[in-house]
């Protein structure tokens, strides 16, 4: 890496998990990072690994996964390494999540103020307390809920869940964020679950947001208009790999990896007639393809794509791409194996 | 400020959530009924030394000449065999009961929720010898096992409570055990997880808040189940001794002069039966009202 210390690292993660069915690799070998103020989003079809990475940043794993090896390095130390309790304290403080369902991140049985002062009071204490909250806190409410547009946010304190609109909630679930001032945001589907207009209209003024306050944000989407919406930098992400990096604007202007090719035409544009879809499914976790995990359902396959793991190399500057088709991801995987 | 800046409309709406589930309950003339017995009977239990027509005859009275008088305008409920008013032993009676199934409940509640809170939250080891030894207690009828503690223990009125809250508490182990169990795959606790919340926080801040209505109603099932347990201990003599006027102790009292001084015996009788059927009824009102709350949450509103 010729520039500065990315705020977080994430390399060489892979991450398995038990079951019925046998040993489930589903990330293999996810290298990623996200720099001080860049928002970059990780893009792929449903189960391709996208929340495990999210959630393994934030030791959110359910107890059957193992992360077999990989680093992710936050702001110099290793996530990996720390401790439960170690970990509590950055989560929130230093890394929070904007969860994807609003109608269900919310607890039904608390105000809004009342969840927004728990964070500010409790957030990474092991304690249990009752202590109530001052005008300090109540306040730092208010300026939050009021960073996330919310209108009327002294009012807003005293409702509940159930009284809000998706829109609204999902404000209070970036509130909920943002609250103990974390440096990366990581957006797990933000606004899936939202009209298409209220989505755009969130993400939007979350943008503006990030960039005012000079936050770096994950986003995790299975939407690429979102991505283009929002991000600096599209990773996309295919059977637990990264398949292609790049550049927002270069990103569409042109796609190396059929994936991303197939990815993009499957979004349906206004000029014409439905996205075309990639033929196929994810791959099976358990067994799965030798070495490209793309092949079976690549149209450029090759033979070499089920001898040899394409390397994740620089084709263009900034541009990575893990695919045969372009010789530096060949060269640098054969002497990957030779070494 | 917060609960301050509750707005005029707000308050509004909230006061008229109330209305409704109050209207919910109204529903049910059964319903109504309960809240009405149980409700006469706290009053009475309060108002005891006030609404009794003989007091003094609550303790150990004795006035052979009036004993076993049948029901009449003197003494509407008839007398026992001490010349004791019924019916203000009945209304004595009440506060008994009813400080009773409090103190055994407050008991089983404070023991058995946060067993089932640790148990279904934390599972693993400790989680399964919690909930087998829950199963253990499961296995026994409560009466069974409440007359074995009493036996061990003086037969009296504070050892009947412990002894049936000895045997109670497995059931709020196990209710809140499966209460957990489900809310803890609900996706707030996890988002309060990636804020950084510690578990014995999300245990008893986001998960216990969740599981209080089904609590709720098996308390006020339970308060009726726990006065029937406590009146056949005493009646089978290992509860309050005589001359306290629990209801039980006051059955056995009365036994012995059936079938031809029914009313000793009978009214005691009748008054545990209506104190438990008010508690079931009241109980059956607030699932009504509860289960919609929670269905309406449940289907995202």
């Amino acid at each position: 890496m010729t520039r500065t210390e990315p705020l977080l690292a994430v390399s060489d993660l892979a991450i398995h998990f038990r079951t019925y069915e046998g040993r489930a690799r589903v990330i293999n070998g996810v290298t990623l990072d996200v720099g001080r103020g860049e928002s970059v989003a990780l893009v792929g079809e449903t189960g391709c690994g996208k929340s495990v990475t999210a959630k393994a940043i934030l030791g959110l794993l359910p107890a059957n996964a193992e992360v077999v090896s990989g680093r992710i390095v936050f702001k110099g130390q290793d996530l990996l390494r720390l401790s439960e309790d170690e970990l509590r304290r950055v989560r929130g403080r230093q890394i929070a999540m904007i969860f994807q369902d609003p109608s269900t991140a919310l607890n039904p049985v608390f105000t809004v103020g009342r969840q927004l002062a728990d964070i500010v009071m409790w957030q990474g204490a092991d304690r249990v307390g009752w202590r109530r909250p001052d005008q300090a806190v109540w306040r730092r409410c208010v300026e939050v809920l009021r960073m996330v547009r919310v209108p009327d946010p002294e009012g807003m304190l005293a409702r509940y869940p159930i009284e809000l609109s998706g829109g609204m909630r999902q404000r209070v679930l970036i509130a909920l964020a943002l609250i103990g001032r974390p440096e990366l945001l990581i957006a797990d589907e933000l606004g899936t679950a939202l009209d298409v207009s209220i989505q755009d209209q969130i993400l939007l003024e979350l943008r503006e947001l990030v960039r005012t306050e000079g936050l770096s944000v994950l986003y995790i989407t299975h939407n690429l208009g979102v991505a283009r919406l929002v991000s600096d930098r599209i990773y996309v992400m295919y059977g637990g790999e990264i398949a292609e990096v790049a550049a927002t604007r270069e990103m569409f202007r042109r796609q190396f990896h059929p994936y991303a090719q197939g990815l993009l035409a499957a979004v349906p544009r206004l000029t014409g007639t439905m996205g075309t879809g990639i033929e196929g499914r994810i791959p099976d976790y358990v067994a799965p393809p030798p070495a490209c995990r793309f092949a079976p359902r690549c149209t450029f396959r090759m033979a070499v794509c089920d001898r040899l793991r394409p390397h994740l190399a620089e084709v263009e500057p900034g541009r990575r791409v893990a695919c045969h088709l372009y010789p530096s991801s060949t060269v640098e995987a054969s002497s990957a194996v030779e070494a | 400020m917060a609960e301050a800046a509750i707005s005029g409309d707000l308050r509004a709406t909230r006061a008229q959530e109330w209305r409704k589930m109050w209207f919910r309950f109204r529903q049910s003339t059964l319903s109504v009924a309960g809240l009405a017995v149980v409700g006469l009977m706290v009053a009475a239990a309060l108002l005891a030394p006030f609404v009794a027509p003989y007091p003094q005859h609550a303790g150990s009275f004795v006035d052979f000449a009036h004993a076993l008088q049948p029901p009449s305008s003197r003494n509407l409920l008839g007398t026992d065999d001490a010349g004791r008013d019924i019916l203000s032993r009945i209304i004595f009676g009440a506060r008994i009961s009813l400080v009773l199934g409090a103190v055994v409940l407050i008991l089983a509640v404070g023991i058995g929720v946060p067993l089932g809170l640790v148990a279904g939250y934390w599972g693993g080891r400790v989680g399964d010898v919690i909930m087998r030894i829950t199963d253990i207690f499961l296995a026994i009828p409560p009466i069974a096992l409440a007359l074995a503690v009493t036996a061990a223990l003086r037969p009296n009125l504070t050892n009947a409570m412990i002894a049936i809250a000895f045997a109670w508490w497995p059931w709020y182990t196990r209710l809140v055990y499966g209460q957990v169990l489900s809310l803890k795959e609900e996706q707030f606790v996890e988002a309060s997880r990636g804020l950084g919340a510690g578990p014995w926080r999300i245990a008893f801040r986001e998960i216990l808040p969740n599981a209080w209505s089904p609590i709720l109603v098996k308390i006020t099932l339970d308060m009726g189940f726990v006065i029937l347990t406590a009146s056949g201990l005493s009646y089978l003599g290992f509860g309050a001794q005589p001359p306290t006027p629990e209801w039980g102790t006051m059955i056995a009292e009365g036994r012995a002069y059936l079938p031809g001084s029914w009313w000793a015996a009978t009214f005691p009788g009748l008054a545990i039966f209506i104190a438990v059927l008010g508690f079931n009824l009241l109980g059956d009102g607030l699932r009504d009202v509860f289960d919609v709350q929670i269905e309406q949450w449940r289907a995202g509103s």
